[in-house]
């Protein structure tokens, strides 16, 4: 037997609590929630691993006295 | 002086719940605030904020900020994707709940966007903590006055809220 979904309803003009089940439509919004959360988690994981390699690198150029990239120095708070 | 006074309150039962909504809100205050203790049935954390029924992602904006031991993530924008809280999961001690304490100012307003302003932490009650610091924008057109609010897991995995979770809605009037 598949799991059934409910949600909480709180009408704060009566007070009057409801537990009710999703319906279809706020299913499908969930599952497409799911889809959009795992592309911004990609997007989110790459940019922060793309931020940290520049830092690395504009990092050990400034100990090697090597000039850096327009990118690299963009890393440096000051 | 502001006051604030309780509107509604819920806490989910067993069998946990996909979504708690406040709805009819009144409209006689000048801010809201939502208390939230909040524990995912997964591992994902980000929970989020929908207002008026509209869950339309490019509607919404937040901007973020989290500490965690000695290090902190800048402010990192997420456009198009409300997360305005994190949630506990299921790797925390058993029944340790996040919590969030979320600011929603000048929500009857017909001409300003709605901004929640969020102050939470999450942790295991055991090895970490995340201290939180959120804004976020609802820039839906026409603005609107929030008279419903959805809270919900925003995750993969089909994450629910699990029993015991706990949200308070307050209005606070500025005399």
């Amino acid at each position: 037997m598949s799991e059934v979904l409910t949600k909480v309803v709180i009408d704060c003009e009566t007070g009057v609590q409801s537990v009710v089940e999703l319906t279809v439509e706020e299913i499908a919004q969930r599952e497409a929630d799911a889809v959009a959360f795992a592309e911004a988690e990609a997007e989110r994981t790459a940019a922060a691993e793309a931020l940290a390699a520049l830092k690395e690198s504009a990092k050990a150029k400034l100990i090697a006295g090597e000039p850096l990239t327009e990118e690299e120095a963009a890393t440096i708070v000051l | 002086m502001a006051t604030q006074v309780k509107i509604a309150s819920a806490t989910v039962g067993s069998g946990g719940a996909a979504s708690i909504t406040f709805s009819s809100i009144p409209q006689n205050y000048t801010d809201l605030r939502i208390k939230l203790y909040t524990r995912s049935s997964t591992g994902e954390t980000p929970g989020v904020l929908y207002f008026n029924s509209d869950t339309t992602d490019s509607n919404y904006y937040v901007r973020r900020m989290l500490g965690e031991g000695g290090s902190s993530t800048g402010s990192t924008s997420f456009t198009n994707t409300p997360y305005n809280f994190y949630m506990a999961t299921t790797s925390a001690t058993a029944n340790s709940f996040a919590i969030a304490d979320i600011s929603i100012p000048n929500y009857t307003s017909a001409t300003l966007y709605k901004t929640p302003l969020t102050v939470g932490a999450t942790e295991n009650n055991g090895s970490y903590a995340i201290l939180q610091l959120i804004t976020g924008r609802w820039m839906k057109s026409p603005i609107e006055a929030i008279s419903t609010i959805q809270i919900r897991p925003y995750v993969a995995g089909g994450a629910t809220f699990v029993e015991g979770c706990s949200f308070t809605l307050y209005g606070i009037s500025k005399q």
